[in-house]
């Protein structure tokens, strides 16, 4: 599954949040989609997973136009884990998974054996098979977190989209979240937070900064000490980690001088 | 008089056409007094329950109703509007029927636009679009009918609004009971999309829902349902409220069987309530909607203590 987007723009009021946007994710890639709060990250991720409408562009999976795409068809090609919000009403875990099979499903379709097949499969990937009978508003945001990787999971789809899938997660959970999704070895693109951890995970990067894409290559290539100052305002050193092989940033207090 | 244990019996004669002992009278009081009425009781207690499991699911508020959200008043000023200017008037016993529904549309339509802002529903402003446009139609509905000359107007419209399923006949069971049964079936169609619908609006669109044109259809429906069901039963408060909860307690979230369910407590509940109607001060009979916002509202309060989010 490869997904293309060409010259995407969404405005707000004659203000562009995203603008001439180009990007690509090919077929088992995990990529990163990187940039400081506000620069069009989130926005950018709506338009792709069709809850904006965006004012200009294409977007294509695998040469078809998504956006022409009826909803079904686009959500049994692409699933998405969006940031977690309260619920008002609350799912037992296994009928949140269970969700994820709604696109494939007509209107008065049952649950088959297979469905819960999937559910079960998709639970157990995440290490959450033993939590199925709980109730989804009781667990832990790095346990919703993997409930909600399984919905996906059990959508069946080729390419996965994820927004900011760590955020409020203790360190130990976003390492484990990024590690479920790496091995899954599907076609990923993310929004990331954390420089360290982007390097640490993604194949390729996209640094998104005032709406645009301002750099995007392999992640030793587009994360620099220049780059991380032009766009987060913040000093950095930027070294190869000798354990990891990656690139690590060390980032500097206000009060230390880059260069000092 | 009794009628008693052979209440049934005649039900069961009147309607395979079997011969038994009873008078006519009785057979009379049984069959076209108490068992509409009974019918009437089910259809509408489960109608309502039904309104408030999708109205809660659309709004994603657990204290969604159609008489809090102002729906109801839409629909009582589209009845009075009826009873006493005579709009429609050359569609006969359907004119209040279409009022109504036309003004449950109309109030359901302005709060939604009210409570949106941003594409995003805001729980808190939808509750108070709802205060506020239900003030307003009641306001309306309360000058239209001062403004009537005609004696007994007053009366007329006070005894409708306050919910009564007394003198119910079995034409006025015909259009409320095929409305909810279509109602019912399109609902369970879309038990899933209703699942991912609760969840919120991203969510029900990643997994391939046509948001936009779902909410539009089941503003449709629900206003229809909440219509024609007012129509005949005047202003019963605080069961689509309840039942959806209570039902929710025991069987869990999942709209394939939160709304069977809901159908079948909303109209056991309104069945007992309206006994109760009837028998508590007997012979004077109480407005079913009375007993129904006596229980309803301290639950209300017991719920918004529960949910605080909410609001």
């Amino acid at each position: 599954m490869t997904l293309k987007a060409r010259g995407l723009g969404w405005s707000v009021a004659a203000q562009k949040i995203i603008d001439d946007i180009r990007l690509s994710v090919d077929s088992g890639e995990f990529v990163g989609l990187l940039g400081p709060n506000g620069s069009g990250k989130s926005t950018l991720l709506r338009c792709i997973y069709r809850g904006l409408k965006p004012d200009a562009g294409t977007i294509s999976l695998d040469g078809t136009d998504l956006l022409a795409m009826p909803p079904r068809d686009a959500a049994r090609r692409m699933a998405v884990v969006l940031q977690e919000t309260a619920i008002q009403f609350d799912f037992t875990v296994q009928e949140m998974v269970l969700m994820g099979r709604t696109p494939h499903k007509s209107a008065f379709d049952p649950d088959t054996s297979d469905d819960w097949e999937i559910v079960a499969d998709a639970l157990a990937q995440v290490n959450m098979l033993d939590f199925r009978e709980r109730s989804f508003g009781t667990l832990s945001g790095g346990e919703k977190q993997r409930v909600l990787i399984a919905r996906a999971l059990a959508q069946q789809s080729q390419f996965l989209v994820l927004d900011e899938p760590t955020n409020h997660l203790d360190i130990r959970y976003q390492l484990e979240i990024l590690g479920i999704v790496r091995e899954l070895r599907v076609t990923t693109l993310a929004a990331l937070h954390d420089l360290n951890l982007a390097t640490l995970y993604c194949d390729r990067l996209y640094v998104l900064s005032e709406g645009r894409v301002v750099a995007s290559g392999a992640p030793d290539e587009v994360v620099t000490a220049d780059l991380i100052y032009e766009v987060y305002g913040v000093r950095a050193d930027v070294a190869t980690h000798q354990r990891t092989g990656r690139t690590h940033i060390t980032y500097f207090p206000t009060s230390v001088r880059a260069n000092a | 008089m009794s009628v008693g244990m052979s209440d049934w019996e005649i039900v069961f004669g009147k309607a395979t056409g079997v011969e038994g002992d009873w008078s006519n009278a009785q057979a009379n009081i049984v069959w076209l007094i108490r068992f509409p009425r009974v019918l009437l009781a089910g259809v509408v207690g489960g109608g309502l329950a039904v309104i408030g499991v999708v109205m809660q699911a659309v709004t994603r508020n657990p204290l969604a109703d159609p008489f809090l959200l102002g729906i109801s008043s839409g629909a009582a000023l589209g009845a009075v509007s009826v009873l006493l200017m005579g709009v429609f008037g050359g569609l006969g016993i359907y004119a209040l029927s279409l009022g109504a529904f036309l003004g449950a549309l109309l109030a359901f339509v302005l709060v939604f636009s009210l409570a949106i802002q941003n594409g995003r529903l805001l729980p808190t402003r939808m509750i108070l679009a709802g205060v506020a446009v239900s003030f307003m139609f009641s306001a309306v509905t309360s000058f239209i009918t001062l403004s009537d000359d005609s004696s007994g107007a007053a009366r007329r419209v006070l005894f409708w609004m306050l919910g009564g399923l007394s003198g119910t006949q079995w034409e006025d069971l015909t259009l409320p009971a095929l409305a909810l049964v279509l109602g019912i079936v399109y609902l369970m169609g879309q038990s899933r999309a209703l699942n991912a619908l609760i969840i919120g609006d991203e969510t029900a669109t990643t997994l391939g829902i046509e948001v936009h044109r779902l909410r539009r259809r089941l503003l449709v429906v629900t206003s229809l349902l909440t219509g024609l069901i007012i129509a005949v039963s005047g202003a019963i408060g605080f069961v689509g409220l309840m039942m959806p909860h209570i039902v929710r307690l025991i069987v869990g979230t999942d709209h394939r069987r939160v709304l069977p369910v809901s159908l079948l407590a909303g109209a056991v509940y309104l069945i007992w309530v309206d006994v109760m109607a009837r028998t508590l001060f007997a012979p004077e009979e109480i407005p079913v909607g009375i007993i129904t916002s006596l229980c309803g509202a301290p639950f209300f309060l017991w719920l918004m203590r529960r949910n605080k989010d909410a609001l």
